[in-house]
């Protein structure tokens, strides 16, 4: 894993903490004498802040740097076309959570699991559309006849929930 | 006795029977984890009373730690962490023909092994928990601050690592209502955060997510390079040999059921650890055996024996006492307060048929295990044959509608990917979930219960006449020392054969 990318995310749980201790900190100035869930929390999120500071100096930041002082030669990059086959799997997840109260469950999850799929691997393009197709409705009709939970519905959806209604009633 | 005749029941049997097999699927491919197979099936609970929803997941724990073995001896690819030592011995055996061989003594071993600790299980978690009854705020406390020292010593990462991990958990567990004063506190101004991070999420976006790019990228990297590893089918008959081989390591699986029962119940050592310890254990005791390490039914059977012998123990400590004793007992808590139990010595006395039924239930899981297992684990292996680019998008779809069964609501699918971020950010600066996860489950009960000593203790030196606490005081300090000075040592001996490597070189 790349260093910037080691140091980034504890920048942001350093942040994360540091933030939480600064709010814990003013709650327990103001809550009075007495122990209270402030000081608590003040205790832990500075202890966790202090702790995760003293373990990337220990073993990111020293570690990055080899015995002549110099910075390690970079690793080798992995295959540009992996990486962006990747890059993309991982984009066609969040916007499905972006899309999914408008499309629906079903349009949403049909077309998000058939793009992962060839994304990922050359499968045969009929067996995987009827595959999706057949598991997406199955767990939509599962959904309403089984779990009793409403999904977010599209005019799919919608289309699917009459048709299990008139055929159950 | 009514919890008895729950266990027994039709619908519970088949609860048993789909866990296990859903747990050997999980197990066996490699990627996915025991821990994965509850986080994903736990809103499935919802659907099933307490009982059979307890004993599916029971199923799924010690199916899913046996089905390690299945990838391990087959493929070489420990399907499980806790599968590592059979990888060794159990597909050298493969390799020279006996994988079906391999296979029944791993499924035997997980049996005997399982059976073991689900009989410790129902006759030691009742008699801890009667004892846990006399327990109040300090003892409470005391027990925390063990088993979050114990986690901290314990995990092989870095000692600074693993405590920020206990703190980062204890901070992400005081996000909700303050104990003391009712007002809510570092919600960010989302009304849905005043219930605290909800729990199913995390656990899944802890487990499944993280995993699911694991698979995608091995997904991608079968495609270009073709698979690593081909599975060894099984060829040869192992019926007729099993049972001399048992008999000829009766001490041995004696051995290594009582060491995982006992590293079981120990916080955080779970089915990972222990096999390592069994095989280097056994090896003292298998001096003539020239196939110790290469290929041998004495190590493979202490490596099986006492990872499945782990299960029951890590469940000890967490129905007695509250206390998870692995990463999977640890998402079991899900399981638990779905149906709105808590688990500790107060359950025994308001749910002891949903216990007794549980325990009962456990018995039979680990018997179905090892018979699946025997008879069937040539049929599991056909998973090995799923590619990864169909598994992951499976997942993320389980994943995420087990978050949003949770609660009924997208904002409980945004947790899930806040959580899948906090864990890759935690794994990418090298701290482990496992620490995070105990301080975030244990974190509520001690704020609660600090709060309550504090207030109720005049003097600090009252905790002197609290014998129970002293004494978790006092092992807690003993592990410190104890477990610190053992890891400068075997810091210094892999700072001396690095040292003898740079000579070499």
């Amino acid at each position: 894993m790349p260093n910037w990318v080691r140091l980034a995310s504890g920048a942001i749980l350093l942040v994360w903490l540091a933030q939480l201790g600064w709010q814990a900190w003013a709650l327990a100035r103001d809550s009075g004498a007495g122990i209270s869930g402030a000081d608590y929390s003040a205790f832990v999120s500075i202890g966790g802040l202090l702790l995760l500071f003293g373990h990337m100096a220990l073993n990111i930041l020293r570690p990055a740097m080899t015995e002549n002082g110099d910075t390690p030669p970079p690793a080798r990059s992995p295959d540009r076309d992996l990486v962006l086959r990747f890059a993309a799997f991982v984009a066609v997840w969040l916007v499905y959570v972006l899309l999914l109260p408008v499309a629906g469950f079903v349009l949403a999850t049909f077309v998000a699991m058939s793009a992962s799929m060839f994304l990922l691997g050359r499968p045969n393009p009929v067996a995987v559309l009827v595959g999706c197709a057949v598991f997406t409705v199955t767990l939509k009709v599962l959904f309403i006849t089984v779990f009793y939970i409403s999904l977010p519905p599209g005019f799919i959806d919608e289309f699917i929930t009459e048709l299990v209604f008139d055929l159950t009633s | 006795m009514e919890g008895v005749l729950l266990a027994l029941q039709p619908l519970s049997i088949l609860a048993a029977l789909t866990g296990v097999v859903l747990g050997i699927i999980f197990g066996a491919i490699p990627g996915l984890s025991a821990t994965l197979g509850i986080a994903l099936l736990l809103p499935v609970t919802f659907l099933l009373p307490v009982d059979q929803g307890l004993i599916m997941l029971g199923g799924v724990y010690a199916g899913g730690i046996y089905g390690g073995s299945i990838s391990a001896i087959l493929l070489n690819v420990p399907g499980t962490v806790a599968a590592v030592m059979t990888s060794i011995e159990g597909h050298a055996m493969a390799r020279r023909g006996q994988a079906q061989y391999a296979l029944g003594l791993s499924a035997t071993g997980s049996g005997i092994g399982g059976l073991f600790s689900a009989l410790v299980l129902l006759f030691l978690a009742p008699l801890l928990a009667r004892w846990a009854l006399a327990f109040g705020s300090a003892e409470y406390v005391a027990l925390i601050v063990f088993s979050l020292v114990v986690v901290t010593m314990m995990l092989p990462t870095p000692l600074l690592g693993n405590a920020a991990g206990c703190f980062i958990g204890l901070a992400i567990a005081t996000i909700g209502v303050d104990p003391a004063h009712g007002y809510p506190r570092f919600t960010y101004g989302i009304y849905e955060l005043v219930s605290g991070f909800p729990l199913l999420p995390v656990l899944i976006g802890f487990f499944a997510l993280p995993q699911v790019l694991f698979l995608a990228w091995s997904a991608l990297r079968e495609m270009r390079y073709g698979k690593s590893a081909t599975a060894i089918m099984p060829s040869d008959t192992a019926g007729p040999r099993i049972l001399p081989s048992l008999l000829r390591n009766k001490w041995n699986l004696v051995r290594s059921s009582i060491l995982g029962t006992g590293m079981g119940i120990l916080p955080a050592i779970g089915p990972t650890v222990t096999p390592v310890t069994a095989h280097a254990i056994e090896r003292r005791f298998s001096r003539d055996d020239p196939d110790y390490g290469k290929g041998s039914a004495a190590g493979l059977l202490a490596a099986e024996t006492s990872n499945n012998a782990n299960v029951g123990g890590s469940l000890i400590p967490l129905l007695a006492l509250g206390v998870p004793g692995s990463g999977a007992a640890a998402v079991f808590i899900g399981a638990l307060t779905i149906h709105g139990l808590s688990p500790g010595p107060l359950m025994f006395q308001q749910n002891g048929d949903v216990l007794t039924a549980f325990f009962v239930g456990f018995i039979i899981v680990n018997i179905l295990m090892m018979v699946l297992g025997f008879y069937g684990a040539r049929y599991f292996a056909l998973v090995l044959k799923a590619p990864s680019y169909v598994i992951a998008p499976f997942i993320v779809v389980f994943a995420m509608f087990g978050s949003y069964a949770s609660g009924n609501g997208m904002f409980f699918v945004w947790m899930l990917l806040v959580s899948a971020a906090l864990a890759l950010m935690l794994r990418a600066v090298g701290i482990p979930i496992l620490a995070v996860l105990m301080g975030f489950i244990l974190g509520a009960l001690l704020e609660e219960q600090l709060i309550v000593m504090v207030s109720s203790f005049i003097d600090p030196w009252d905790i002197l006449a609290r014998p129970i606490a002293m004494g978790f005081a006092v092992i807690t300090i003993l592990t410190i020392v104890l477990l610190g000075r053992q890891r400068i040592r075997d810091n210094r001996e892999i700072a001396g054969i690095l040292g003898a490597g740079k000579g070499v070189s």
